[in-house]
């Protein structure tokens, strides 16, 4: 049980003789009668099929049909000047018609509060001076609308105890926070300070000193009146 | 008769001269009496079916007859029709290999598993010339159809080199590289059989 073994040039010897005595294979005996019978009959149409010639309609066609189809999109393309929202980078409605609110309401309300916000004073620096507004102004304001904490409602500290505060018409002391629902009701996170009694006192004194100097005013404008 | 005779004894060429100037249909009979069976063999080994062999064949007669103008006197007759039925039996293969592509049962599979599964029949068995003559055949249908027509025109038909270029346009130089990558292919498939 050895596989026989070849050298180069008898390698092929066996498969050769092999293939050689295989069996031949005749044609069946009526091979020549259905052939004659086919040519006798012309039943030979697939082998006469010649190959289709060439035609300017045919090689033409399909390529009209996408010159076309090119075209038309090109024309009927919907203008690319028209600027699609992008639902990720526009602002929410509810949170600018909120915003806009507040500034509404801080500009209706010119009574300050007593209460004292904790927001740092560099921003009440920059809210004093409103009118000396630097070339961001507009684009300030927009950030002011868009997030929740308005610079302009904050105060500075230090100055609203010693009565300094000179641009207290337009702010809303202390509303620092902006909640971002729409409602004016939460005013953010507020430091509550127990008065000192002398600066109580202070305030008194010239509380006092104001409303002497108004009576005063009073008088002399009714006495003008009289004359 | 006395004129068929005369046919009888005439070469391939000399037939197929008359039969173009005369347009007389018996030198045509006698070279298809001549060449039926060699090219039925051909393209039997080639295909490896009887049927759509002897269609093949009976198309290239008919090819032979229609187109017996295109014959032209410097060519063998012999290699002109191997090369009408040779292109038939690849355009058979091509359609085969098409429907098998686009067909769900694939039954060309199943067709060479049952190969496989012969392949591992019985040394004692292969010995004997009817089923070793089968296992060939079976061997020959697996070998590339470029290597399997030159094995088959060279060592079957027993062609020379020169006459197997002419049939297949090839070089003499590629037609006995493709014999012996034929040969070496048909042999690892034929391993079993050579065995004592």
């Amino acid at each position: 049980m050895e596989i026989k073994g070849y050298n180069d040039e008898m390698k092929f010897s066996e498969l050769k003789s092999d293939l050689k005595n295989l069996p031949k294979i005749s044609a069946p005996d009526n091979f020549e009668y259905n052939l004659y019978t086919k040519i006798q009959n012309k039943s030979f149409a697939d082998l006469t099929e010649q190959r289709g010639k060439f035609s300017f309609v045919k090689f033409f066609a399909p390529s009209a049909i996408v010159v076309t189809a090119l075209i038309a999109f090109f024309i009927f393309l919907p203008n690319s000047d028209q600027q699609l929202d992008n639902p990720l980078m526009s602002e929410p409605q509810e949170i600018a018609s909120s915003g806009q609110k507040v500034v509404e309401t801080i500009q209706n309300d010119n009574t300050p509060n007593r209460e004292v916000s904790a927001t740092p004073n560099s921003n009440s620096v920059r809210s004093q001076n409103p009118s000396k507004a630097s070339p961001n102004t507009n684009f300030a304001t927009n950030q002011e609308r868009k997030y929740p904490i308005n610079r302009k409602q904050s105060v500075a500290v230090d100055e609203f105890i010693s009565g300094d505060n000179k641009n207290n018409s337009d702010i809303r002391q202390g509303n620092v926070v902006n909640s971002g629902t729409g409602s004016d009701e939460f005013d953010g996170f507020f430091v509550r300070e127990q008065p000192d009694q002398k600066t109580l006192e202070k305030y008194r004194a010239m509380i006092d000193s104001v409303k002497r100097a108004q009576a005063k005013e009073d008088s002399l404008k009714k006495a003008k009146k009289t004359r | 008769m006395a004129q068929d005779k005369i046919l009888t004894e005439l070469t391939d060429e000399e037939l197929i001269k008359v039969f173009q100037q005369t347009n007389d249909l018996a030198p045509y009979e006698i070279l298809v009496k001549r060449y039926k069976d060699p090219l039925m063999n051909f393209v039997y080994r080639f295909v490896g079916d009887r049927d759509a062999c002897t269609d093949i064949v009976q198309d290239t007669m008919i090819k032979f007859y229609l187109n017996k103008d295109s014959y032209r006197e410097f060519a063998k007759f012999s290699t002109w029709i191997y090369t009408i039925a040779g292109n038939l039996a690849k355009n058979e293969l091509k359609r085969r290999r098409r429907r098998n592509i686009f067909s769900l049962d694939n039954s060309d599979d199943e067709r060479s598993l049952q190969i496989e599964d012969k392949s591992f029949v019985a040394p004692d068995r292969a010995t004997d010339s009817e089923i070793k003559n089968e296992m060939i055949q079976r061997a020959l249908l697996k070998v590339k159809p470029v290597y399997r027509e030159v094995v088959i025109l060279r060592d079957i038909q027993e062609l020379s080199y020169e006459e197997v270029a002419e049939i297949t346009h090839l070089s003499i130089g590629t037609v006995k590289s493709r014999i012996n990558r034929g040969r070496n292919q048909l042999q690892k498939l034929l391993k079993n059989i050579y065995r004592e």
